[in-house]
């Protein structure tokens, strides 16, 4: 058999070889429009602000496309005593094993002022929403967690009691 | 250059881009429209002719870029198709992963053609592409042939004109003052009895506040097929002129001009139209939403781009826009209230509850996978919840602006479920004569002023007939029931 020479040839066949074999980093780190990526993080990370406070998960809804896109909403708060300019929330996914965090977007949340005025909360900035890939993530069943930064010394860390299996093709909300 | 070998090069690229849209285009004659076919099909020809003349700039030769062509674009068209059956085998391989996989085959054939095949052999195998697609276009072609006849044979009546002079309804006094009317129409929104049955709901508070409101209910009325393309323009046309063999553009056809607006019309009436299905000629009517959105489900393109590698891209935005579009659609029908004192006459016509299922019982958009799930009751049922919710605010915001109307809630059938399980996924367990009462049980709702008017048990079509006699002092004869 006559062996092939040309360079060019090889060049291409091994380009796409080693795109084939890191496709999937490739493909996730495409930057997509609000869309957040999904990161592995320690597996203790956040244990230490473990805390109660008022959060709910209001919808939750993934999309069939190549990304498995999944978009999490809902409210979070930490009864702050001043504006928290700097508020973050994060949704963290955990399994026995592994954790994964994911960056939501703060919206200001006008419907839930006859809540936060019963509880005396300051600022309208406690909603969030997200949308990611869970491709990232190992498949396996995981438990949700939120994240919520008010201020420097309002930081809280909380169990949704809510779990979401990830397998290579669907990402969906679990009873347990 | 052999001018016969350009011709045939030419034509198996045609051929092979062009089989999907003929093959579906064929497969649906009588509901697919020509001019949809006409418009995904010059699409397609222009990829087709694009990648030749690429691969010609590449190869220098007609017959070599015509296979080269003719091979990527079996990977491009059927691309999805590909893609399940690797991933069947090897779930862990995403698009990408077959894209590239796809890729580096189509280059590999590529260097092949290039370096190893000679124009002869090139040639003989676009001869043997343009055998098997044209011959497979052909064979399509022929298949379709008593369904073309068929549907040919069903054109439409032409009883409109007789109902002019028999109604003696012909206006004298066009300046006179006539309440405004609201005439809305919800495809596949169930009547009473269509939806205890199939999902076993009762929707009695959903009626008995319509009747709180001032409606008069009739919650086992019946229409007369369960086809929207039947149903709806023989509504407008207040008569059965269309059957449900005839093709869908000649349905179509017939509800353009429609025998009630031009009634409504010579009753000094402003014709004002929402209409999700363009069935109407804007040209004939006076106000109309303009909702700058043109659908994409269930479209001839969107089936033919389903398969293709181009998939995950089409359309991205879709639903998000489907969901506005029926938002809005309502809040346009809310604003026809404050339009006029009078002499309004407001014909909306909802794609919904029908699928695709968009929202859920609070009007939260779902998951993808419940878009188009016929096969389930669920979401079904929560859009059709969330459509209930969507009429009563509609109804009571018209009463509210405009109390001495008329409103004229109906839907063209009911659920269609025992249907979408036989055809869509082969589950035969109804007894289909027995379930098509259920399947056309329509919603039937009349807000004549407050006032009571009798419509128990009429089709759609008796009841428009009965509102209009008792308006126009007419004298419109109820046709058949619907048996």
């Amino acid at each position: 058999m006559k062996k092939i020479k040309n360079p060019a040839y090889w060049l291409i066949t091994i380009l796409l070889l080693l795109l084939f074999v890191f496709a999937n980093d490739i493909a996730l780190a495409i930057p997509l429009k609000e869309t957040y990526q999904l990161k592995k993080i320690e597996l203790n990370k956040y244990n230490e602000f473990a805390k109660n406070f008022d959060l709910k998960i209001e919808s939750i809804y993934t999309k069939q496309d190549i990304f498995i896109t999944t978009e999490i909403s809902g409210y979070a708060l930490i009864q702050p005593d001043q504006a928290s300019p700097n508020k973050a929330i994060k949704l963290v996914f955990s399994s026995d094993d592994k954790r994964y965090e994911v960056d939501a977007s703060i919206i200001d949340r006008f419907n839930l002022n006859s809540l936060y005025r019963n509880k005396g909360i300051v600022g309208i900035n406690h909603g969030f929403i997200t949308r990611f890939s869970p491709l990232k993530m190992e498949n396996g069943v995981y438990k949700l967690y939120i994240y919520c930064y008010e201020n420097e010394n309002t930081i809280g860390f909380m169990d949704t009691n809510r779990y979401f299996e990830k397998t290579y093709r669907t990402f969906k909300e679990v009873k347990k | 250059m052999n001018k016969k070998n350009l011709v045939l090069s030419i034509l198996s690229v045609v051929c092979v881009i062009l089989f999907p849209c003929f093959f579906l285009y064929l497969q649906n004659t009588g509901i697919a429209i020509f001019s949809d076919f006409l418009n995904v099909a010059g699409k397609f020809l222009l990829v087709g002719l694009s990648l030749l003349g690429l691969s010609y700039l590449i190869f220098r030769k007609i017959e070599k870029a015509a296979l080269f062509s003719n091979v990527t674009l079996l990977f491009l068209l059927y691309f999805a198709l590909i893609e399940k059956a690797i991933v069947d085998k090897f779930p862990m391989l995403y698009y990408w992963h077959i894209a590239l996989i796809c890729l580096f085959l189509i280059f590999q054939i590529g260097y092949l053609i290039y370096n190893k095949v000679n124009l002869k052999l090139a040639n003989q195998i676009n001869q043997v592409f343009l055998f098997i697609f044209a011959g497979l276009i052909l064979f399509n072609g022929i298949i379709s042939v008593p369904k073309v006849l068929q549907a040919a044979s069903n054109k439409p009546q032409e009883e409109t004109h007789e109902n002019v002079e028999q109604a003696n309804v012909v206006n004298n006094d066009p300046q006179k003052e006539l309440p405004n009317i609201y005439y809305f129409i919800f495809d596949e929104y169930a009547g009473f009895d269509s939806i205890q049955r199939y999902c076993n709901y009762d929707n009695s508070a959903f009626f008995d506040t319509l009747e709180d409101m001032g409606f008069v209910v009739s919650r086992h009325s019946l229409n007369y097929t369960n086809d929207t393309y039947t149903e709806i323009p023989n509504l407008l046309q207040l008569n059965r002129i269309n059957s449900p063999s005839m093709t869908k553009a000649d349905k179509q056809s017939t509800a353009s001009n429609p025998f009630l607006l031009q009634l409504m019309k010579e009753h000094g009436y402003t014709i004002n139209v929402l209409d999700m299905y363009s069935f109407i000629d804007l040209a004939v009517v006076d106000l109309y939403w303009d909702p700058h959105f043109v659908t994409t489900h269930g479209s001839l393109e969107s089936y033919v781009v389903k398969n293709t590698f181009y998939y995950p891209f089409y359309d991205l935005d879709g639903y998000d826009r489907e969901i506005r579009h029926r938002l809005n659609a309502f809040k346009y029908s809310e604003e026809s209230s404050k339009m006029a004192d009078s002499n309004l006459f407001t014909l909306g016509m909802f794609w919904f509850p029908h699928e695709p299922f968009i929202f859920d019982e609070n009007g939260n958009k779902t998951n993808d996978a419940d878009h188009s799930n016929l096969r389930d009751i669920e979401p079904y049922l929560a859009q059709y919840k969330y459509a209930s919710k969507k009429i009563i605010e509609l109804a009571t915001e018209i009463i509210k602006n405009d109390p001495n109307s008329i409103i004229i809630l109906q839907s063209d059938h009911g659920y269609r479920y025992p249907d979408f399980l036989k055809n869509l996924y082969g589950i035969d367990i109804y007894d289909m004569d027995v379930e098509s009462l259920y399947m056309r049980n329509i919603l039937n709702a009349v807000y004549y002023q407050g006032q009571n008017i009798d419509i128990d048990n009429y089709s759609g079509i008796n009841t428009l007939r009965t509102v209009l006699n008792k308006l126009l002092n007419a004298n419109f004869e109820l046709i058949e029931q619907p048996k």
